[in-house]
């Protein structure tokens, strides 16, 4: 960590951003100050519609034609940035600053080779020559770790890995060796073991480079584990700011505060994993409370919060300051979820053990096409992309089975065979006594009823051509399941069991928030009063504190209506509290299935460990377990023989002669008690002796 | 019910949502402000022209005069007043001419026929209906045999219905027909796709391929030259351009996750093609069907020209320009004037249709 006393190379001052918009101006964000030092990296965290990337692009000056710097400055090393002309800006930002972006695959040129588009940012903005450029380039890619770099540079982007594709990014960014290098959100379009690689690789930077760098992030476990410092941000202000350590150790602002409780933990217990939401949402940029920001959405609001806008201030002698009227009065350990918040109750349910859905080698190959004329005349032989392979298990009725896997591991082509969008290719899958092998086409209504599906993507989730009512109507009205004239008043019902009121039913979608949406989705799929709903990560796309009250939205309705729910996830974070059981899958396969606390203690299955120690943890002194996988998942038209895990697996060591039955043999299950099953060849004793791979060593496990 | 009540105020902000979305772009307000002065026109030219527009009453070939304020045609007719009607033909009204019953009953066969295959082909591509699809479509090759066969026996084609003008002009009921078969050939291609979408596509890229004019000419000379015709010919020929942009917008329609959720409840192709995809669908092809206003008009004309447009005695600006050509040097006005009429309708239809779609585009990003 760098002498504080040097001159910041980031010093933003009071700085308050404005658009033009039609009829007037809104202050996207204002009060805004925090400085960065030389090799520090410094965190800005918030929910979106918090203005975090609007400040990144006022630093580059990259906020379109209506936005402008309306009061305040922004240094860089000294020299303030507002007012400069654009030439001189151009100079200064090409030799100094960097920004890496959040989609690799937007940020990369299609049409030009990775070698072209990095050696353009050292012939544009330094004179040298191409030979010098190249080897340069080379040299950068191996600090990032590219495998066989010189190689790389002839290719184009789509012919690399995501991952990959970020770490081309990040070279790139580094080529100019920026004193200021600007990330936003580079992680979030990543899967988890990818995230958790471009991770370490920042971390390294960071201790390498003497780089300061400004990073983005709505993902509290990520601050965690790569910033020194962090400046939370609430509607366009900044909220508090400190120490990573301090921030999370002993967080002042209740937003914080709530934040973190927002967060899934993934410590070592399931009680820690409970979600408790932030009632209410970030108000809009025109509607601001004239008080405190966070007053109307506070457990601890005064009529002074409300009335009086409170500054930023330091606590006691520590280096944080927040800005809150209450900050020393506030207890956060002696936090109870208020009435407006459902808690899920986890005292286990009694569960019929009798199976609602059981799938029996349940396989979904899909054709590949090529389109040579051979192909089409049927000579050559002929390819399919294994999506899913082999998948078998029981759900019992009124369940939760979680089902976590990377992306391309087979989650989503699983449920939707299950629900009938995809037909399925061999093996068998019951609905109690239906065949839900077959799709859509082939079922009968009262069958096609009983199946319904929770979406990802709220923006996608609702027409918007139709209005709430309408569209949580439909179903009803298609399955017959209530009479027409009683539909307003059961859509209505079905509104207030989502904490949505009665005055949405006129609403369009584009009236509602995301987290809106989300509930108006649930509702939708509940409206026919389904046996089975499936939710297909209905809640990565929305904020954290959003995320928290969906999940325990869901909950409460299962055990209102006994519902059976698959929830796919990306990580494992997620779905601990939530699940009853839980399936890893890998490339098309299970991996493991079990009673969910089994997955997340030893013993594991390799993927499960890795998968377990990839989870970015929302609290700087837990201790994870170092588990990266090498290269990338391989292609699921050509899986590999025997495990399809063995080419990344990092246990293979265990076995004899280096694993070398993992590549010739499929495992077979290994169950033990209470119906836990891995699929390794390693035996299950021996996967019993690992470590746990999160460790948390002070109070948190009392 | 409740259903309706929710839904009359939607459209209704809708529409008052493109108002203010037309008065927030300047190239659209002048466009409708283009096209409502022609609206203003023909409407008045119903009741009240200068001269009549048909009578000879003055000298041939003259320019301004009093009375005849852009002069007079060939013949001696009022170009103003002529100019004013012209405007009918093409927006404000459609001749039906004299017909047998027996036309009639022909006519109405091939239009149930026409309507019957675009109910069904949906159908017809869905496994669940295909069946029925199937049915109904080989049922409607049926349609106007049977109508011609009961007519001929009946002695129905002897029973003549004496001629009558019905609302709204050639160039809008023909873009209204190939907006009709475009959009809903155009649905079935981007949804369905595969070998739906082949076909469909391959058939009207071939109508696309082949010359436009000669293709209106052809139909003309096939069916003989009257208002109807031309509708059919206009529909016809505009229905690849639609159908294309119709598929182009299901394509990417189709991704979203209501559509997912609308198959997941089991609705049928047609629910799904046109409540759950067409209502997002219809901004841009309600765009496009201005442009196509503005083409038909322009085709129009042409044909006019050519001597192939809409019949007398109602005139025609095509047909105006190409009556007056041989005598340019002595009367410039009698056909700079309908030549401008056609350009100021044409350009500002496609300002207005420019104008509304870059609002719509920008604020929805």
């Amino acid at each position: 960590m760098s002498n504080t006393n040097e001159q910041p190379v980031l010093k933003c001052e009071n700085l308050a951003i404005a658009y033009k918009v039609r009829g007037g101006e809104i202050e996207a964000v204002q009060n805004v100050s925090f400085e960065i030092h030389k090799g520090e990296t410094y965190g800005i965290v918030g929910e979106s519609g918090c203005g975090k990337s609007t400040c990144a692009w006022a630093v580059v000056n990259f906020l379109g034609s209506n936005g402008y710097v309306k009061r305040g400055n922004i240094f860089f090393q000294g020299q303030d940035l507002v007012g400069k002309d654009g030439e001189e800006l151009r100079k200064l930002r090409g030799n100094n600053i960097a920004m890496v972006y959040q989609d690799p695959m937007q940020a990369l040129n299609p049409s030009m080779t990775i070698g072209d588009q990095m050696r353009e940012v050292l012939t544009v903005h330094q004179s040298i020559s191409e030979e010098e450029a190249t080897q340069r380039c080379i040299e950068m890619l191996e600090r990032v770790y590219m495998p066989d770099s010189a190689n790389v540079l002839k290719r184009f982007p789509h012919q690399i890995s995501g991952g990959q594709q970020q770490r081309v990014v990040i070279a790139t960014a580094l080529l100019i060796n920026p004193s200021l290098l600007i990330m936003d959100e580079p992680t979030t379009a990543l899967d988890v073991t990818v995230e958790a690689a471009v991770l370490d690789l920042i971390d390294e930077l960071r201790r390498e480079f003497d780089t300061a760098i400004m990073y983005i992030t709505h993902n509290l476990g990520v601050v965690a584990r790569v910033c020194d410092k962090v400046g939370v941000m609430y509607a366009g202000e900044m909220v508090e700011r400190g120490t990573v350590k301090d921030i999370f150790k002993n967080p002042q602002h209740p937003y914080t505060q709530g934040l973190i409780r927002a967060v899934p933990k993934l410590g070592a217990n399931k009680e820690g994993s409970i979600l408790y939401p932030i009632p209410g949402r970030v108000p809009a940029p025109n509607a601001r409370p004239s008080g405190c920001m966070f007053a109307p959405r506070c457990d601890y609001a005064t009529d002074q919060c409300r009335s009086d806008h409170p500054e930023l201030r330091p606590i006691g002698d520590s280096d944080v300051v927040v800005r809150c009227h209450l900050a020393e009065e506030i207890d956060a350990s002696a936090w109870v979820p208020g009435d407006n918040i459902d808690v899920p109750d986890l005292t286990k349910r009694n569960l019929d053990t009798e199976p609602i859905l059981v799938l029996d080698k349940l396989q979904k190959y899909y054709d590949v096409r090529g389109s040579s004329i051979r192909d089409a005349l049927g000579l050559t032989k002929k390819r399919y992309v294994k999506a899913v392979e082999g998948a078998t298990f029981k759900v019992p009725k009124g369940s939760t089975l979680g089902i976590v896997g990377e992306s391309g591991s087979g989650k989503s082509t699983l449920i939707k065979t299950i629900i009938g969008l995809e037909k399925a290719t061999n093996g068998e899958a019951k609905f109690l006594s239906f065949d839900v092998t077959t799709d859509l086409s082939e079922r009968e209504p009262g069958l096609i009823q009983e199946l319904q599906m929770v979406f990802q993507n709220p923006d996608s989730t609702m027409n918007p051509s139709y209005t709430v009512g309408q569209q949580i109507g439909r179903p009803m009205e298609r399955f017959g399941t209530v009479p027409k004239s009683e539909i307003r008043g059961e859509v209505i019902k079905l509104l207030q069991q989502m904490r949505l009121g009665e005055n949405y039913y006129d609403r369009l979608p584009r009236q509602l928030s995301g987290g809106e949406k989300q509930r108006v989705g649930i509702a939708r799929a509940l409206a026919s009063r389904p046996d089975v709903v499936l939710c297909d990560e209905p809640v990565s796309a929305l904020d954290v504190s959003v995320q928290a009250a969906i999940l325990n939205l869901l909950l409460n309705v299962q055990d209102e209506y006994k519902t059976t729910m698959l929830f796919i996830a990306h990580d494992l974070s997620v779905v601990r509290f939530f699940s009853d059981n839980i399936a890893v899958m890998y490339l098309g396969e299970v991996m493991e299935i079990g009673p969910s606390e089994s997955i997340y203690a030893p013993p594991y299955h390799p993927y499960t460990e890795a998968l377990l120690s990839a989870v970015p943890v929302p609290d700087p002194t837990a201790v994870q377990k170092h588990i990266r996988l090498e290269g990338d998942i391989p292609s699921a038209i050509n899986p590999p023989s025997g495990c399809r895990f063995h080419t990344r697996c990092p246990r293979r060591n265990l076995l004899p002669d280096n694993g070398k039955i993992c590549e010739e043999k499929i495992p077979t299950w290994q169950e033990d008690a209470d119906g836990h099953k891995i699929l390794c060849h390693i035996p299950v004793e021996e996967l019993a002796t690992f470590d746990p791979v999160i460790y948390v060593p002070e109070k948190e496990e009392a | 019910m409740a259903t309706e009540k929710s839904k009359a105020p939607t459209v209704w902000s809708n529409v008052r949502n493109y108002m203010s979305l037309v008065a927030d772009s300047r190239i659209a307000t002048i466009g409708l402000a283009m096209v409502s002065f022609w609206l203003v026109m023909g409407l008045l030219s119903f009741v009240w022209t200068p001269q009549d527009p048909n009578a000879s009453i003055g000298i041939p070939n003259r320019g301004p005069q009093e009375g005849l304020i852009l002069g007079t045609d060939r013949i001696g007719r009022d170009t103003l007043s002529r100019t004013m009607a012209g405007t009918q033909v093409i927006l404000m009204k459609t001749r039906v001419p004299e017909l047998s019953v027996g036309s009639y009953m022909f006519g109405a066969a091939a239009f149930a026929a026409v309507v019957l295959v675009l109910i069904a082909l949906p159908w017809a591509s869905d496994k669940r209906t295909r069946r029925k699809g199937i049915l109904w479509l080989i049922a409607a090759m049926f349609f106007i045999p049977i109508a011609n066969a009961i007519s001929g026996a009946t002695g129905l084609n002897d029973i003549m219905i004496p001629k009558y003008s019905i609302p709204m002009g050639v160039a809008i009921w023909g873009v209204l027909g190939s907006l009709t078969l475009g959009s809903t050939l155009g649905l079935i291609a981007g949804y369905r796709g595969g070998n739906w979408d082949q076909v469909i596509m391959q058939i009207l890229d071939a109508l696309i391929a082949f010359p436009r004019i000669v293709l209106y000419l052809v139909v003309i000379t096939a069916l003989g030259q009257g208002d109807l015709v031309m509708i059919f010919a206009i529909a016809v020929t505009g229905a690849p351009g639609v159908a294309r942009l119709a598929r182009s917008q299901a394509l990417e329609i189709k991704q979203r996750d209501y559509i997912r959720a609308a198959e997941t409840r089991g609705e049928s192709i047609w629910y799904v093609m046109f409540r759950e995809i067409l209502p997002n669908a219809i901004g841009p092809l309600l765009v496009d069907a201005m442009l196509r206003v503005g083409y038909a008009v322009f085709t129009i004309g042409t044909l006019g020209f050519l001597g192939r447009g809409l019949p007398p005695p109602e005139p025609d600006w095509g047909n105006m320009i190409n009556l007056a050509r041989p005598s340019f040097a002595q009367a410039p006005l009698a056909v700079l004037v309908p030549a401008f009429a056609i350009v100021t309708l044409v350009v500002g239809l496609n300002l207005f249709a420019d104008g509304l779609n870059e609002e719509i585009t920008r604020y929805q990003k």
